[in-house]
């Protein structure tokens, strides 16, 4: 009897699932992989957070994803730049049009308010201490609260963006009784110690650390076109536009002021199969980081193509092997090339990439035209070549493998590759190179280990060979944390110990330089020289597989996170 | 005593069983010479996705590397083997031994003098400090068994210690403390079995880094419970017949009353619980290499191949051959197992 009525209602639930309609309403449904958390504008700390507050809240200025270049949101325009000793001076000023929910104008005063917060005591702010630590004051215009000027040290060309790329918050919503008001933007950074102390800073924390601020729809908002609907914690999240939005009353068409869909609604289905299954359902509109076997099926099925748009941006995350240089088997730079020239970049491109990745020589992706170096040429897979580079770096071919005198000492060359576990990308590529290795006779052991346990070993510089993940973007060259001999200490960043006195200098000027020729220049040298001495095999930039439902109308897809814009989307009827 | 079952007929589906298993043994066998000569499947990935039967070099196509699907399921039987049935078969050992020891022993059936005890907190302690100089002594250094080789020693030395007899010479010291063998087992197994064997498993891999041999130990670790469970519980009924009493007042050496008294009426449902076991090893095996937890990336393992398949609709070859395998023998040491026991029921006096 129990058995009938578990399989009655199995095909009952089969059935539901069957006849449950594609969606006609006038929301887009986005795939997410993992609940926001939090949606506190300060203490939020993962991607599809963001994504969402970038909904809710805006900024001075924002990255128009399409072109990759600097757009102003709030601002009107991008700010005048004025340089003066060891001072730089950013003006800006706030659109007419600008108000909060309630109807005030968004002026200076919230933009002081906002960075006030970013460094105020007992408050889940060092991220943005460290980064916004160049701002050195706010100077509000007497005449105008809706023109402020920013003082900085130093310039460096990353702040052209950087100044303007903090949330914007309501200062009176956030700080009714106007606590932040009576302290200057210098005194409380001058005076953060002993402003923890007072219970005026405690009591002010306690109401922006509370959890309303993380959830509440009725306080989660900013002057984004968007407001915070509704939230269930690892199912769904519903963004609507909201009625009278004070971006649809600027003139023109103003890119960074796009916002069409009335309402959007995240859901959250962490697996990627079942991911996969709510879409081909019609269930989600858009899916990103499609596992790759699924995206080539549909990608071919005649039915699919109908229904669906199928992207490929390539995207800024680079993957690549690294070696440790500080290792005595691998000290010599021609060991290191030896190994290079096992890795079939093609082959592994062509096969488990399915030819959705961009092959790199270096650091700097091959769409950034004026940076990447063309005249180098990919190291390429060649066992013969690799075969002289050993001998000629001191090896010794025995039967029992490679052998070298190092210290006094007789050492074979047998190598340990980490990657990461549950990574099938990184297994399979493991496991090619290990074949490719032992063709030489070079035995290779690979060891899956938790990311955290990676890291701990890279650290401690345990470690012959592994495989990651580096993201970047277009925006800033500063390399200095992973390539510069002054992080290749323990602990440091610069795990495979790349480095000469010569590149610290080439990474310290590429950070400065401005004028683009210049720049070029070093970088590409930057680029010749990683290749030499061959610390990083680069194997390729990923691409991001999206698939979207041909519901959505000019969707922009792009190389830079989240990858995809859908403010500016229509829906088809 | 022998109501005339007949004892060696087989059924088909059990002659099935025992053909398969000795199959899967060969090949394990095989296999394992293949290793030794560095044999592996060869990826090329040109291939990957080859339809099965469609050619005569792969004739169950090949997977997402191009490896032939066939002779990367002959490798996989050696690690399912090597996982199920070795350290099953020390598992059970160390259950059977434990478990004897507790029920024959009780809580006062071993006293040891306060003088042994001491030597042996004292020699637990020297193991302890020991251990971490000679690790990094240098000739040793590198060498991974060092550690089992060297708490398996300590096994010894617990022995001797404790069979020393030396308390007569310090008659202040000679006074004998009761060991509750049979509780403190008791205790240990009740907290063991109250953990799910997967889930202790995954936790316990979680500490050591990938490897076969770890995997294996961890696996030793789990096992033993049920055939000390199953040991103690029949030999605390094996004591109270009659043939036991007299075997015990003739004053027969306890290896002899062991092995000719006790050993048989164990190995019935021993060997049950064994088929059952190493069936539940071959899926738990199966469901590590799924997860990618314990087995690392260049041992083949059907599990692994299952988790390829799960990403593709298309390719069902990936899905059917490895849970063909996985599901064979899985029902081919149930069957086994299944025939044990009705045996040994046929030949209970207790039915």
């Amino acid at each position: 009897m129990k058995k009938y009525c578990a399989k009655s209602l199995s095909l009952f639930f089969l059935w539901l699932l069957a006849c449950s309609n594609p969606s006609t309403e006038t929301a887009i449904k986005v795939r997410f992989s993992q609940d926001p958390e939090s949606l506190h504008p300060l203490s939020y700390g993962n991607a599809p957070a963001l994504q969402i507050l970038n909904h809710l809240y805006q900024s001075l200025l924002a990255v128009d994803l399409d072109d990759k270049s600097i757009k102003p949101q709030l601002a009107t325009s991008l700010p005048s730049i004025r340089r003066k000793d060891t001072l730089s001076f950013f003006t800006f000023s706030i659109r007419p049009e600008a108000t909060w929910d309630n109807g005030s104008p968004v002026t200076g005063h919230d933009v002081a308010f906002s960075l006030k917060l970013l460094h105020s005591p007992l408050l889940d702010n060092e991220r943005w201490r460290a980064q916004y630590n160049f701002i050195k004051d706010i100077q509000i215009s007497s005449k105008d609260p809706k023109s402020f000027t920013l003082v900085c040290s130093g310039y460096t060309p990353e702040m052209k963006l950087m100044v303007g790329d903090f949330f914007v918050l309501p200062a009176h919503q956030f700080d009714p009784k106007g606590v932040l008001s009576s302290f200057s933007y210098p005194q409380i950074r001058q005076e953060f110690d002993s402003l923890a102390q007072t219970s005026t800073f405690k009591a002010f924390a306690a109401t922006i650390n509370k959890t309303a601020l993380v959830r509440d729809t009725s306080l989660v908002k900013g002057s984004g076109p968007y407001s915070l609907a509704s939230w269930k914690a690892g199912q769904a999240i519903v963004l609507r536009k909201k009625k009278k939005w004070w971006g649809q009353e600027v003139k023109g068409y103003v890119k960074s002021l796009q916002a069409n869909p009335i309402r959007l609604i995240y859901q959250i289905l962490p697996d990627n199969g079942a991911a996969v299954l709510a879409l081909k359902a019609q269930q989600i509109d858009l899916m990103d980081n499609v596992p790759l076997v699924s995206f080539l099926e549909m990608r071919k099925d005649k039915k699919y193509q109908e229904l669906f748009h199928f992207y490929s941006p390539t995207s800024y995350e680079l993957v690549f092997m690294g070696m440790n240089g500080r290792n005595p088997l691998l000290e010599d730079k021609r060991t290191r090339l030896a190994l290079a020239h096992l890795m079939d970049i093609p082959q592994i491109i062509r096969t488990i990439q399915g030819g959705l990745a961009t092959p790199t020589i270096g650091i700097v992706h091959p769409q950034e035209k004026d940076f990447y170096n063309y005249d180098l040429p990919p190291i390429k897979f060649d066992l013969q070549k690799a075969k002289t580079l050993l001998l000629s770096s001191g090896w010794k071919q025995t039967p029992a493998g490679w052998q070298k005198m190092i210290d006094g000492k007789p050492r074979q060359l047998k190598l340990e590759l980490l990657h990461r576990a549950g990574n099938t990308d990184f297994e399979n590529m493991s496991l090619l190179f290990q074949q490719n290795a032992r063709e030489l006779n070079i035995p290779v052991t690979l060891q899956a280990l938790e990311s955290g346990q990676i890291s701990e070993r890279l650290q401690s510089r345990k470690f012959d060979l592994f495989f990651r993940t580096l993201v970047g973007n277009p925006f800033s060259y500063n390399l200095i944390p992973i390539l510069h001999t002054s992080n290749a200490g323990q602990g440091g960043a610069n795990v495979t110990n790349f480095g000469t006195i010569e590149t610290d200098m080439l990474l310290e000027n590429i950070v400065k330089e401005e004028r683009t020729a210049e720049k070029a220049q070093m970088l590409k040298a930057l680029q010749k020289k990683t290749q030499e001495e061959s610390n990083f095999v680069f194997l390729y930039f990923q691409q991001n597989k999206i698939i979207a439902s041909k519901r959505i109308d000019s969707l922009l897809v792009s190389g830079v996170k989240p990858g995809y814009d859908i403010t500016r989307s229509i829906i088809k009827k | 005593m022998d109501k005339g079952t007949p004892r060696h007929t087989f059924s088909l589906t059990e002659k099935l069983s025992i053909t398969w298993l000795i199959l899967f043994t060969a090949a394990a066998l095989i296999s394992q010479v293949f290793v030794w000569q560095g044999k592996q499947a060869m990826a090329s990935p040109e291939q990957a996705y080859l339809t099965p039967f469609s050619s005569l070099e792969h004739p169950l196509g090949t997977d997402q590397l191009g490896r032939d699907v066939l002779f990367y399921l002959f490798l996989s039987c050696r690690t399912a083997w090597l996982i199920a049935i070795p350290p099953l078969l020390l598992a059970t050992g160390i259950g059977v031994l434990l478990g004897t020891g507790a029920a024959i022993l009780g809580n006062h059936g071993l006293k040891v003098s306060v003088i042994n005890l001491l030597l042996l907190a004292f020699l637990v302690l020297a193991y302890l400090f020991v251990f971490p100089v000679l690790h990094h002594y240098p000739p040793f250094q590198g060498y991974t068994l060092l550690y089992w080789v060297y708490y398996g020693s300590a096994a010894f030395l617990v022995y001797v210690v404790l069979s020393l007899d030396i308390s007569a010479r310090f008659s202040f010291l000679q006074k004998k403390v009761a060991v509750g063998v049979d509780e403190g087992l008791q205790k240990v197994i009740t907290i063991w079995s109250s953990l799910p064997k997967l889930l202790l498993l995954l936790i316990l891999t979680a500490f050591t880094p990938f490897s076969m041999l770890t995997l294996l130990g961890w696996i030793c670790a789990t096992y033993w419970v049920l055939p000390a469970r199953i040991a103690r519980a029949n030999v605390l009924q094996l004591k109270k017949e009659s043939y036991y009493e007299t075997a015990e007042a003739l004053g027969i050496p306890f290896r002899r009353v062991f092995t000719y008294f006790l050993l048989p009426s164990l190995k019935g449902p021993i060997l049950t619980t064994f088929c059952f076991a190493a069936s539940g090893l071959l899926g738990i095996g199966s469901t590590l290499a799924y997860l990618g937890i314990g087995i690392p990336a260049d041992v083949p393992s059907w599990g692994k191949m299952l988790a390829v398949a799960r990403y593709s609709v298309e390719a069902w070859w990936l899905l059917v051959f490895p849970a063909f395998f996985l599901l064979a023998s899985i029902f081919s040491l149930q069957v086994i197992g299944h025939h044990f026991t009705t045996r040994n029921r046929a030949k209970s006096v207790t039915e």
